[in-house]
């Protein structure tokens, strides 16, 4: 929740199962604020 | 490679209780005497860790009731209510709950972990978002995923964190639905519920609300947290379970939602699960009568309840923040809690051992549950017994409790 709170983002249930890397990390953080 | 190989690590920490001679998610009662008692073999236990918060299970009406519906509709009703057919019982069980919550609609499972899954799947869909409370009861979690649905969670009790959440999904489309509840059932503690409704108001969002811990136990006519807190009409759905304070199995749901009832025929677990028998259906309608006519009942409760709260605390033992009739001990860890919970099972008090990923905050707990069928003399033998297994282990120190009558008026 930390992460959430510094990125401002809020990770739906299903995808932070996905999220193994960092790389992963940022991928999800992209994508849920809608960067390219 | 088995099957079950995948569960290696649980199968040896199974088998290692097993060994031990006192398995806490392996108990069996030979016999159960009353709301507060049972035996295993020829030990006579005393019960505190059953959730029968009203102590209703021997009541006799309500057996007479349940004996009388067996008698007249026989022991099971052998299908689902939707393929099947409904009695005429679950739907005036249906229109007595609507009817005691002042509300248009209710809607009777076959279990309340099913209430949770059956309306959370249905009321939100794969474009919709679940809010939850990130504490929350392992049947709203299920039910969350099994809609399909976008489920985020925020911080326990937190107003702030939930209007964050909210915030972040503002620009998105889809129903946003808030899910808490009233008393939770691992610490007993309840939620900020005018906080979180006017959070609700900001953004235009539903509330779910699971008076599972808190029916027969808070609000002046015993509805639970939301008619305690004075929000009722901020409710949009109130979950709840029959196999606590009503004392016997079973879930429900009511609303004031126009079109409540398409989630007969949308609601999967609903749907495809046989219904309540006619001697359940009838115990649990006398029980709700009881319950709204004897509110010494719940007096009681709180009562018992505040005596041993104040009990455990007295003796030094970190428990929850308030005196509800769940009262657990915060143990150093798990081994602690299992031993614990075997030396006081040895001494004749049945409790409850509660371990991550059920519990908050990875938390290791010996949760308890007071019943309004618990004498005095019971409370203050369950927490002598606390006392004794505490300093034995080194948990708590030497000193006196304070009288049990000076405990209470100090609360």
């Amino acid at each position: 929740m930390e992460i959430e709170d510094a990125l401002d983002i809020s990770i739906p249930l299903d995808r932070i199962a996905e999220v193994k890397t960092i790389g992963d990390l940022i991928a999800t953080a992209h994508d849920l604020k809608g960067v390219a | 490679m088995a099957l079950f190989d995948k569960y290696a690590a649980l199968i040896g920490q199974f088998a290692s209780l097993e060994a031990t001679g006192y398995n806490p998610f392996n108990v069996s009662f030979d016999t159960v005497l009353s709301p507060t008692e049972a035996m295993i073999g020829a030990r006579r236990i005393l019960l505190f860790g059953t959730n029968n918060y009203l102590g209703l299970t021997y009541d006799r009406a309500v057996i007479e009731a349940a004996a009388e519906a067996t008698q007249r509709l026989g022991v099971g009703t052998t299908g689902s209510r939707v393929a099947n057919g409904s009695y005429g019982t679950h739907r005036q069980l249906e229109r007595h709950l609507a009817d005691f919550y002042g509300r248009k609609h209710g809607m009777v499972f076959s279990t309340g972990y099913q209430a949770n899954l059956g309306i959370l799947s249905a009321l939100a869909g794969k474009d919709d978002h679940l809010i939850l409370d990130a504490d929350s009861h392992a049947s709203i979690y299920d039910g969350s995923r099994l809609g399909h649905a976008q489920v985020t969670r925020f911080r326990h009790n937190d107003p702030a964190d939930l209007d964050n959440r909210l915030r972040r999904l503002a620009d998105t489309p889809g129903d946003k639905i808030i899910v808490v509840e009233g008393i939770y059932s691992m610490l007993g503690d309840t939620a900020p519920l005018r906080e979180f409704v006017e959070v609700k108001r900001k953004w235009g969002a539903y509330l779910v609300i699971d008076e599972a811990h808190s029916l027969g136990v808070l609000g002046r006519t015993g509805r639970g947290l939301a008619e305690a807190a004075g929000v009722e009409a901020d409710v949009d759905f109130v979950v709840g379970t029959f196999s606590k304070s009503l004392g016997g199995i079973g879930g429900f749901c009511v609303s004031d939602m126009d079109g409540f009832d398409i989630l007969r025929v949308a609601s999967r677990p609903y749907m495809f699960t046989a219904s309540l028998p006619p001697s359940v259906v009838a115990a649990v309608t006398e029980a709700l009568n009881q319950l709204r006519h004897r509110p010494a009942l719940r007096q009681q409760l709180l009562d018992n309840a505040r005596r041993f709260h104040a009990g455990l605390a007295d003796l030094g033992f970190n428990i929850g923040p308030e005196a509800s009739p769940v009262v657990s001990a915060i143990m150093p860890d798990p081994a602690t809690a299992f031993t614990f919970w075997s030396k006081l099972l040895e001494a004749g008090l049945y409790t409850n051992v509660s371990l991550p990923p059920a519990t908050p905050k990875g938390l290791a707990l010996l949760r308890s549950s007071v019943s309004a069928a618990h004498s005095r003399s019971q409370i203050d033998h369950a927490v002598q017994l606390f006392a004794e297994t505490g300093r034995a282990m080194g948990l708590i120190g030497d000193q006196a409790a304070a009288a049990p009558e000076m405990r209470v008026a100090a609360q």
